[in-house]
């Protein structure tokens, strides 16, 4: 699961899957006082730092709003944010919640020198950068991953499970395969 | 994103662990540890350790591969997909180490390119895409090619047409990985060009451009028609109207690279990228078209970047523009312009270079390097001006490869074509040649049927100058005919046309009757490796005309050919490219005579493993037939060759788990097992040729045949043990001996918690019960008795069968007294199985197993030999087992045997057997004596003269340990010291002397009733002992009151001090008292084996098995009027006789004094 700012880890310890989060811009972002002063990090910092920051900046801001809570869960998982673009490991699926997010993941890929040729399929499912939306698309996401487990034949039955999916949540999919 | 990771941690665990424990190992031997963990744990553990042994033996220590190699594929049939891929990857990495491992691998490679599970075949697919490229630099690198070479590379030539089939298959994945298959085959069968773009681990990777146009072998010019040919392939898959949405971008994606790194096919690369965005396939749905597009854009714009792209900038800008990017956006990712002009320059070169490439295409046939014709074919951009011809050839040229014409064309006109030219060129020879069954289809003779009629000139007539050949003129041309075009093998291979000619010599013998058929079959098997192909080819076509002539048709050809190939495998002495297999797995249908020869494949010894991995294959995979093929298995599980049978067993054993084949396998183990119930053995277990009435006995060897597999099948499946028992009790004794000793590995493998073998126990059916005993035992042997099963045993003797015997294997499980009041019988038992009872008893069995918990210490033991109730049981019995005591002398410490004499001292009445026993201990232990003098003046103090045995040993002991004894014999009333006398005279006078050297002080203290003795010759009247009493407590002890004042002063203290009661000894009894000692043992030990002649079982190595051979006999005996009970009988009359009547002669009442003796005395 990719993000631009790398904030979400709602899939992670769920339900079993082996999942890895990555972030794929050049840097961390987390809302600020106001829209135009995000808070900006870079790679290197932990979440440790950053909930330390945000606690000495506006305790009171950054608790309500919930960034707080998720930097401290988020810390628990791993202690610093990784970018995909750095990760050298292979899967066998990403996906990705934004446009933007999925066009530099296939990027990225795509500028690797190939030498496995061993498939791997990127998703974008489109999830709006608000708390209703991010729910409704981490359940989503969830659930397509779960049906994708199931599979016998991932890669035969993709497409078809793709296109379920789509129709039943009325929103498009992006799919792609690239190779390592 | 879901990843496919390895799970790190429990690898590096189990890793370090493993390590602790090899420390000091080898490599091999690490090695074939973990191979033989692998062979047993759960997949997950499976596929770390095989990383592990691929790590130890690609990188750490190469020269193990070889050894190892077979192990490792063998997993190749592994049930789980993980390993079957792991198996490739490692095939990959190993090839990659050393390529000549190609020449073993590939057929194992091709064999799972046809694995069942698809994610399989797409790893294979995978590393064929790698090993392509290792195999072709192999055979480049090698200056002259071996058939075996020819033969792999044959092969990887094989397996890349099918991968390139498999464009065409139903799976959206498969095809997806063919995709990249063929861009990575396109690649490398092209040349790499200055303007490349050559990922940097690809540099040193081979390329067309890398191939000598000289080499002895590898084509340049097939390459690059087979590279050309890929590409049109997958030009073609893309424009496919249904192409799924993923295929479509992986196409893209390939199609990018294509132009990358071979920018010569550029201009096709953005022709295709046109014409696809033009018509995008109308069954995608709207967001795949939007990830299509996006992907064209990305690829489009990787091209641009090119600098190669510079030609076809305009048409890669207007397709961008139609994508929606931004003008400006373009012009940046357009390479500056000084670059194409740099490039320009090159083109000539490149642009040459294809010319000639294609050029080489058209002189196909022509081995010279001659310089290319000038065809300039051009792009399809120039076809406007060709003409319809060119139109037609250009459309037809590609079809007309060598695979199509052979098909297009009956072989009759190939053959008849040949023919006619060389009938034109001789006519008038032998070798002009006319075929019967061509009738004249090239001339029409009727035409010129009126020579002259016309007045024309004279009409060439065919018919004048050729003569009808007779049949064996036809014959022997065809026979040549044939015979030339098996000669080509090596000018045909040479022009890479060699399955044109397999497919021509197989199509054309098939046709023909027997002498030629083995004449090819002869020249297949002359190098069956070489001529596979030949062979399956030749195979196929057999069965194909098979099924032509349904439903009438015959096997027998078909089944000849088979039959042929295969027997000549196996008679080959080395074989290990699985060849064999192959066949088989491949050949349409199995018939009788091949089956035969698959089984005699099995039999031999060195290829037993892959001719059963073969048999299972067939058996898992063609269910028609399968219980047919498993039967073969099941019959090989008895074999008599041991490596034979052990790998049937073990094939079997992992088929039992499978649910449809589980019945047949226990029907067949349980039919063999119940032939042991015939009075001789069925004629089947003397192989098949000899079905006479054999009237032969059961042998320990027919015995076993019919068990393997059972006994196999045991540990799995408890519940057959009652099978077991059924067929025991109906089974003649000597089957059941053999039975008994087989069944020790099965029995203790399922180990005393199984519920069926506590069920067996429990419920032991009559005439089982040996084979409940050995059962107890081979389970008891090595561990102490469960809970469970000392319950379900005591529950067996109490309340079903009260033999005894029983209770020997869990005798440790019992409670103290049930084993005191089992103690009379089982010290009746033969006197081997008393000595393992006592063995188990006394913890010194032979077993290293945990010290067993005995019920009873050893003093206890011996003191309850001694409370035996002389009504249960015979003395010479008791005296026997009480000997077996003596004999445990580690056990049997001297403190050990001073609390024994104590205790047994301290009893009323005394037992019979105490001053044996104290007299035995004295032998033993010497420096006892001390502590023995004081247990003979207690003894004085109960009267011992009232207990005649004991009496009569009392004056033994007296006499053997004089002359310490004199102090105790002056404490005796005056009466019992003169029977003291009246037994043993001599002893009179030394005592007198011993008093006589007193002071006179002491001597006062003697009283003179016993100085009367003492010095009385034989005046004194016989002091009778008391009447005797059987039951010797109603002797009150005051009856006859202790002269008491005798034992208060010790009066010869300062001569010999009495030794204080227990008394530590650490120093080894004195060498004499040793060898006194062993006469003794030895006459034991001849009496023992005495009575085991008697029982007619001299030769039993293990005391368990000797215990239920006993009871095996005496069961007989009883059914058939016993001897060995007869021979009891006496034994225990006598022995009852020597308790009530004391006063029997002397060598009756020996029995309760130690033979021992009789050696000191002397």
């Amino acid at each position: 699961m990719s993000c631009v700012s790398h904030v979400s880890l709602s899939l992670h310890s769920k339900r079993g899957f082996d999942v890895r989060s990555f972030g794929t811009g050049t840097h961390v972002k987390l809302p600020g006082p106001a829209p135009d002063k995000p808070n900006i990090y870079d790679f290197k910092t932990t979440y440790e730092q950053m909930y330390n920051d945000l606690v000495r900046k506006d305790k009171e801001l950054y608790t309500q709003n919930g960034i707080l809570h998720m930097l401290d869960r988020n810390k628990r998982i791993k202690t610093r944010p990784e970018r995909f673009q750095s990760c050298k490991e292979q899967f066998d699926l990403v996906i990705t919640c934004e446009e933007r997010v999925y066009d530099q993941v296939l990027e990225d890929l795509n500028s690797r020198e190939q030498e496995s040729l061993q498939p791997v399929h990127v998703i974008n499912v489109d999830i709006q950068d608000n708390h209703e939306e991010a729910t409704l698309g981490a359940f989503l996401i969830c659930e397509l991953c779960q049906c994708i487990q199931h599979t016998d034949d991932m890669e035969n039955e993709m497409d078809e499970l793709l296109q379920e999916f789509e129709e039943k949540s009325q929103r498009p999919f992006l799919h792609t395969v690239c190779f390592y | 994103s879901m990843a496919e990771q390895a799970h790190g941690s429990v690898a590096s665990q189990l890793h370090s662990s493993e390590e602790d424990r090899a420390f000091d190992m080898t490599t091999s031997e690490k090695v074939v540890e973990l191979l033989n963990q692998a062979a047993l744990i759960s997949t997950e553990e499976k596929l770390i350790v095989l990383k592990q042994v691929q790590e130890l033996i690609i990188n750490k220590d190469p020269s193990l591969l070889d050894n190892f190699l077979d192990e490792i594929i063998a997993f190749q049939t592994d049930k789980s997909i993980e390993v079957r891929k792991f198996v490739i990857g490692f095939i990959e990495e190993a090839c990659k180490r050393d390529c000549e491992l190609l020449l073993r691998l590939i057929a194992n490679l091709n064999m799972l390119m046809r694995d069942e599970s698809v994610n399989v075949v797409k790893k294979a697919i995978l590393t064929l895409s790698q090993l392509y490229k290792v195999a072709l630099q192999w055979l480049v690198r090698t200056k002259s090619v071996s058939d075996m070479q020819e033969a792999c590379w044959d092969m990887v030539t094989q397996l890349k047409e099918d991968v390139l089939a498999l464009l065409d298959s139903d799976n959206d994945g498969v095809r997806t990985y063919a995709i990249k298959f063929t861009e990575s085959l396109i690649i490398t069968l092209s040349p790499r060009t200055p303007d490349s773009d050559t990922p940097k681990k690809q540099e040193g990777d081979i390329s067309l451009d890398k191939i000598p146009k000289d080499h002895t072998y590898i084509r340049y010019d097939t390459l690059c028609d087979e590279g050309k040919l890929a590409l049109e392939q997958l030009l073609k898959f893309m424009v496919h109207p249904a192409i799924s949405s993923i295929n479509l971008t992986a196409a893209l994606g390939s199609l990018a690279t294509l132009a990358r790194q071979r920018p010569m096919f550029m201009s096709e690369v953005v022709q295709a990228y046109e014409t696809l965005h033009a018509n995008l396939p109308p069954t995608l749905a709207k967001s795949q078209v939007s990830s299509v597009r996006k992907n064209l854009k990305l690829h489009l714009v990787s091209v641009l970047k090119h600098p190669s792209s510079v030609d076809f900038q305009g048409q890669i800008s207007t397709l961008l523009l139609d994508l929606g990017m931004s003008q400006s956006e373009i012009s940046r990712c357009t390479p500056a312009t000084v670059q194409p002009r740099k490039r320009l320059h090159h083109e000539p070169y490149v642009e040459g270079k294809r010319t000639k490439m294609e050029a080489t295409l058209v002189e196909d046939d022509d081995d010279k390097e001659e310089p290319a014709p000038v065809v300039t074919p051009k792009s399809s951009s120039t076809a406007g001006t060709q003409s319809s011809i060119d139109l037609t050839a250009e459309f037809l040229l590609p079809l007309l490869n060598p695979e199509n014409v052979a098909n297009l064309f009956p072989y009759e006109l190939f053959i008849y074509k040949l023919l006619e030219q060389a009938a034109y060129k001789s006519p008038v020879t032998e070798e002009a040649p006319q075929i019967k069954k061509l009738p004249e289809p090239i001339l029409p003779t009727t035409q010129p049927k009126a020579p002259g009629a016309s007045g024309r000139k004279k009409v060439f007539k065919l018919a004048d100058v050729v003569q009808p050949f007779s049949e064996a003129q036809i014959e022997k041309l065809a026979n040549m005919a044939i015979k030339r075009i098996l000669q080509s093998e090596k000018a045909i291979a040479q022009s890479g046309m060699s399955h044109v000619r397999v497919k021509l010599l197989a199509r054309l013998v098939t046709q023909f009757e027997g002498g030629k058929k083995n004449d090819l079959l002869q020249f297949i098997l002359e190098d069956m490796r070489g001529r596979s192909e030949l062979a399956f080819s030749l195979l196929f076509h057999e069965y194909n005309e098979y099924l032509g002539q349904q439903p009438s048709g015959s096997l027998d050809s078909y089944e000849h050919c088979l039959f042929t190939l295969l027997s000549g495998l196996q008679e080959k002495p080395e074989q290990r490219d699985g060849l064999f297999t192959k066949l088989v797995l491949e050949a349409p249908v199995i018939t009788d005579s091949a089956l035969e020869v698959i089984q005699r494949y099995c039999e031999d010894e060195s290829r037993v493993y892959l001719g059963m991995s073969t048999l299972k294959e067939l058996i898992l995979k063609r269910p028609s037939r399968q219980y047919q093929y498993l039967n073969v298995l099941l019959n090989l599980s008895s074999h008599e060759k041991e490596k034979v049978r052990s790998t049937a067993l073990s094939f079997i054993k992992r088929m039992y788990e499978k649910e449809h084949l589980k019945d047949c396998i226990e029907k067949f183990a349980l039919t063999y097992m119940q032939f042991l119930v015939h009075p001789n053995p069925p004629s089947l277990l003397f192989g098949a040729g000899e079905d006479t009435e054999v009237a032969a006995s059961w042998t320990e060897e027919t015995v076993r045949q019919c068990l393997y597999l059972y006994l196999s099948l045991l540990p799995i499946n408890h519940c057959l043990v009652h099978e077991l028992a059924a067929v025991y009790t109906e089974a003649i004794a000597d089957i059941k001996r053999s039975v008994l000793r087989v069944i020790e590995q099965p029995i203790r493998g399922m180990g005393m918690s199984s519920p069926d073998l506590l069920l067996l126990v429990e419920y032991c059916p009559k005439g089982a019960e040996t084979l409940v005993t050995r059962c107890l035992h081979i389970l008891t042997d090595k561990v102490p008795p469960s809970p469970e099963l000392v319950e379900r045993v005591r529950d067996l003797y109490h309340k079903r069968v009260p033999d005894v015997r029983f209770l020997i294997p869990v005798i440790n499980g019992l409670e103290k007294n049930e084993v005191i009041q089992a103690l009379p019988k089982l010290i009746k038992l033969n006197p081997i199985v008393v000595k393992e009872v006592f063995n188990r008893l006394l913890g010194t069995q032979h077993s290293e197993g945990s010290p067993s918990m005995s019920p009873l210490t050893p003093g206890e033991l011996l003191i309850a030999l001694h409370n035996i109730d002389s009504s249960k049981c015979d003395m010479k019995s008791i005296i026997k087992a009480t000997n077996l005591c003596f004999g445990e002398k580690n056990v049997y410490t001297s403190e050990v045997l001073a609390v024994v004499m104590q205790q047994l001292m301290e009893q009323t009445p005394l037992p019979i057997l105490l001053m044996r026993t104290v007299i035995q201990s004295l032998t033993m232990y010497p420096r006892l004596a001390g502590f023995v003098m004081n247990i003979l003046a207690r003894l004085i103090h109960k009267q011992v003269w009232k207990y005649p045995k004991v009496w009569e040993g009392f004056v033994k002991c007296c006499q053997r340990t004089k002359p310490q004894s004199y102090n105790v014999l002056l404490q005796l009333p005056p009466p019992q010291l003169a029977s003291v006398f009246e037994r043993c005279p001599e002893m009179r006078e030394p005592l007198l002397q011993h008093v006589h050297a007193f002071t006179p002080h002491q001597q006062a203290h003697i009283p003179a009733s016993v100085m009367a003795v003492l010095e009385a010759n034989s005046r004194k009247p016989e002091p009778e002992p008391q009447p005797e009493l059987h039951h010797p407590e109603i002797i009150e002890e005051r009856e006859v009151p202790v002269p008491k004042h005798i034992s208060v002063p010790a009066p010869v203290s300062q001569a010999e001090p009495p030794a204080p009661a227990p008394i530590v000894f650490t120093e080894p009894p004195p060498p004499q008292q040793q060898q006194q000692q062993i006469p003794a043992r030895r006459e034991e030990e001849e009496e023992q084996s005495m009575e085991q002649g008697e029982t007619d079982h001299a030769a039993l190595e293990v005391t368990s098995e000797a215990a239920l051979q006993q009871m095996e006999v005496s069961e007989e005996a009883s059914q058939s009027n016993s001897i060995s009970e007869k021979t009891d009988e006496p034994m225990e009359e006598s022995a009852a006789m020597a308790v009530d009547a004391p006063d029997q002669p002397k060598d009756e009442s020996e029995d309760v004094l130690p033979e021992a003796e009789e050696s000191t005395v002397d």
